[in-house]
């Protein structure tokens, strides 16, 4: 089991996050709510968070169904 | 991806990190020590304006009553000091409207004390007035109760706000510090991915490049390390084993 490749495509997941607490932050803003610093905050920490092992990790080959797994519960987390 | 912008990354990362935390916690904290200021500016003073005009109320029953007794200069004296000194809370409670319907509990100051001064403004010594505590307290006390109780509610409703505010900033004060401890957690975990990338992508490739040369040297084993990234280690792999590939197997280069 290799936890770099497991690291790599949770960060993945990690930027979709991002992204969507980016939009959720866009329509705190537009409607003038007090929850668009703390969404942009996390949006930014998840974005961090996510592109890191993508810069050090290189993408595999392959992957096997364990780390598939554990990918999947380690996104849900 | 060179290893030297890999290591940079992680420490920028890291550093937008922290620097976002703590500026975030400069904003809370800046904004509850703006609640702080208008909490006294809003509402303490609006207190302090309602106990000024409470103080004077007390004094001009004083006076009313000295001038039951007949003793009409300082009776007088009193009254005027007391009237000027409610007049001047009142302008600092009626400039000073922030909360809403406070309009409406400092106009009813106003009509009540005019109602009440009316009472005591016209003499008092040398009439059917002077000694007449009966009038004092049929006509008099009730319209200055009134007034006191009109004052009293305007307190209450500044203590009031002021406590929501205070509770208000006690909460501000917890989001405050929440960003700090958030940072500080994220960055320790950051740091120990970092710290396992390092390991993994730069120091185990290094041992495992400086293990080979050893067997190779002792044993002749040939030489076979595998790199994954493509950066300055996979280059030094490779150098290395095309130098171990053109050395004789029975000795060194000649």
């Amino acid at each position: 089991m290799r936890p770099h490749i497991i690291l790599r495509y949770v960060g993945f997941v990690l930027l979709v996050n991002a992204f969507f607490l980016f939009v959720s932050a866009l329509i705190s803003a537009l409607g003038s709510d007090s929850a668009c610093l703390p969404l942009l905050y996390s949006g930014i920490v998840s974005a961090l968070f996510g592109v890191f092992p993508l810069i050090f990790v290189p993408p595999p080959t392959s992957i096997s169904n364990k780390e598939g797994f554990i990918v999947l519960i380690s996104s849900w987390l | 991806m060179g290893l030297r912008s890999k290591i940079l990354s992680g420490f920028v990362i890291l550093t937008i990190m922290l620097f976002l935390a703590g500026l975030w916690s400069v904003h809370e904290l800046t904004t509850v020590g703006m609640s702080v200021q208008r909490l006294l500016d809003d509402n303490y003073r609006s207190i302090d304006a309602a106990k000024t005009m409470a103080e004077a109320l007390e004094r001009e029953d004083s006076g009313v009553l000295l001038l039951l007794s007949g003793k009409w200069e300082e009776g007088r004296s009193i009254m005027e000091s007391a009237d000027a000194l409610f007049r001047h809370g009142f302008t600092i409670a009626r400039n000073n409207l922030t909360i809403p319907g406070e309009k409406g509990y400092v106009d009813d100051i106003e009509k009540k004390y005019e109602l009440y001064k009316a009472l005591w403004i016209k003499p008092i010594v040398g009439t059917a007035r002077e000694a007449n505590l009966n009038w004092y307290f049929e006509e008099v006390h009730r319209p200055f109760l009134d007034v006191k109780t009109a004052v009293g509610k305007l307190m209450a409703l500044n203590d009031r706000t002021m406590y929501r505010t205070a509770s208000d900033l006690k909460e501000r004060t917890h989001r405050a510090i929440m960003p700090g401890i958030v940072a500080i957690l994220a960055a320790l975990i950051f740091t120990l991915i970092f710290n396992y990338f390092v390991n993994f992508y730069v120091i185990s490739p290094i041992i495992k490049i400086t293990k080979g040369i050893q067997r190779f040297l002792e044993a002749r084993e040939p030489l076979d390390i595998r790199v994954e990234t493509k950066d300055e280690l996979a280059s030094l792999a490779s150098s290395i084993q095309d130098l171990v590939a053109r050395l004789r197997p029975d000795g060194p280069i000649k």
